[in-house]
């Protein structure tokens, strides 16, 4: 059980240092949120007890070096771990390739929704206005979610039997 | 697992969210922040160096055609660098002289620290266009926000815009957080004040009509603000806006930095607490 939860703390101590510091540089794929992905993952893959304890850690992590207020990622991140839950138990049941897409989406929108309200709330003293270009961003950013999300949902599914496949096969033949 | 457990489970998130909220707020948590500050940052400065060796140089795309264009570019921005170096030169020693005789002013060093980068456009930082690094020294190091973040060679880098124990964050000069007096080269008076825009260029907005200014002057600090000194490259003139029906111009600069390849910078520390 500690040894679990060490390999955990370390796997995810690594992904946040790769997105921070290597996918935040380089072009393209810094619109990837692979936290959110992989945390995703973890929360159809294993249960809601693991889910709870990357969500907590990364976002921890996260405030650490965020110098926005102390548990702003708390925060958001737990929204979209509470969100995600509740769709995934009454309407993404199946575990197939679609509803993890659509997993992925709304977590992305709610998550990026709720930090730009926040960082609006801790930086901005004025109306609130849409950054330029914020949709175009959006955009990115969920593809390159929604892209990363099948890849590794392809990779997954060459090792575990968790996911259903994507096309569900209709028997024809008698 | 029950419907009741799991709504359990998902107020333990809130419970769990909301003590740690809590704990760091009156200090409880200081330990564990450090802690894992001191385990994460080796590992984002060595992720950001790969990551900018992986970047590569901004040549690698160009054709043949390009680069001879840009190489005679170069030679020509070179050989007018080299007809100006010598004319300061002979200022320079002119100024000593001077200097000698006057005797009573000394020449000012400024103190510095130098930080590593260890992490780019924090993942929050993007929401509203605001471009900064992340470096490993912080009020501990005698950092203040509003300090000056320079290059190796002295070239402005951005300003410190927050201050932790150990790490701070610069906003590069090309965010909108990231404002600062400005001047000509040649000139004592601040012409306008600096702001990013949409964490690509570099604007000087409300610039009286009376100021001449031409594609290519060089922007410098003018040291109007506390703990800025004076005369700090940021970078030249690369767009004048200037219309007769308007009260104001305005500029777009274009540093002579290249903000996405920085590994370290030098923060200038105030001098004995007194501003410039």
């Amino acid at each position: 059980m500690y040894f679990r939860i060490i390999i955990n703390l370390v796997l995810v101590l690594v992904l946040i240092a790769f997105q921070s510091s290597f996918l935040n540089l380089l072009p393209i794929v810094s619109y990837l949120n692979l936290l959110l992905v992989i945390s995703l993952f973890v929360l159809v893959m294993n249960d809601l007890d693991w889910a709870i304890v990357w969500f907590l850690l990364i976002a921890f992590c996260l405030d650490v070096f965020s110098f926005n207020a102390f548990g702003i990622h708390l925060m958001t991140l737990g929204l979209v771990l509470i969100i995600s839950y509740v769709l995934l138990i009454n309407f993404f049941t199946n575990r197939s390739l679609y509803s993890f897409l659509f997993l992925v989406g709304i977590a992305t929108i709610i998550y990026d929704a709720s930090l730009l309200f926040v960082d609006y709330l801790y930086i901005s003293s004025t109306l609130f206005v849409l950054p330029n270009d914020f949709w175009l961003d959006e955009l990115w950013r969920l593809l390159a979610n929604l892209i990363a999300t099948g890849i590794i949902f392809y990779i997954l599914n060459l090792f575990s039997k968790r996911f259903q496949p994507v096309f569900l096969r209709k028997k024809i033949f008698r | 697992m029950g419907m009741n457990k799991k709504k359990n489970r998902l107020g333990l998130i809130i419970v769990v969210v909301v003590l740690l909220i809590f704990f760091n707020w009156i200090g409880l948590l200081g330990w564990l922040k450090q802690g894992i500050s001191a385990v994460l940052q080796p590992m984002l400065k060595s992720a950001h160096s790969v990551s900018s060796e992986i970047k590569g140089d901004e040549f690698a795309n160009l054709n043949e055609a390009e680069l001879i264009a840009l190489l005679k570019q170069t030679q020509s921005e070179h050989n007018k660098l080299v007809a100006d170096n010598a004319q300061l030169r002979y200022l320079q020693e002119e100024n000593n002289v001077l200097r000698a005789y006057a005797g009573f002013f000394e020449r000012s060093k400024y103190h510095q620290v130098i930080a590593d980068v260890i992490s780019r456009n924090t993942i929050d930082s993007n929401y509203l266009q605001n471009s900064n690094v992340i470096i490993n020294r912080g009020s501990e190091d005698g950092i203040i926000i509003g300090l000056l973040a320079v290059d190796q060679s002295g070239m402005v880098v951005g300003k410190v815009t927050q201050v932790e124990k150990g790490i701070a964050e610069v906003s590069l000069i090309n965010s909108r957080r990231c404002n600062l007096g400005v001047s000509l080269q040649d000139q004592a008076r601040t012409i306008g004040i600096t702001e990013g825009e949409t964490g690509l260029t570099v604007a000087i907005n409300f610039i009286p009509q009376t100021e001449v200014i031409r594609e290519g002057d060089v922007i410098v600090t003018s040291g109007l603000e506390n703990n800025i000194p004076r005369g700090m490259v940021v970078g030249k003139i690369s767009q004048a806006e200037k219309e007769n029906n308007e009260i104001w111009q305005r500029a777009v600069v274009e540093p002579y930095i290249n903000l996405e390849d920085l590994m370290m910078v030098a923060v200038i520390l105030p001098q004995n607490n007194l501003s410039f």
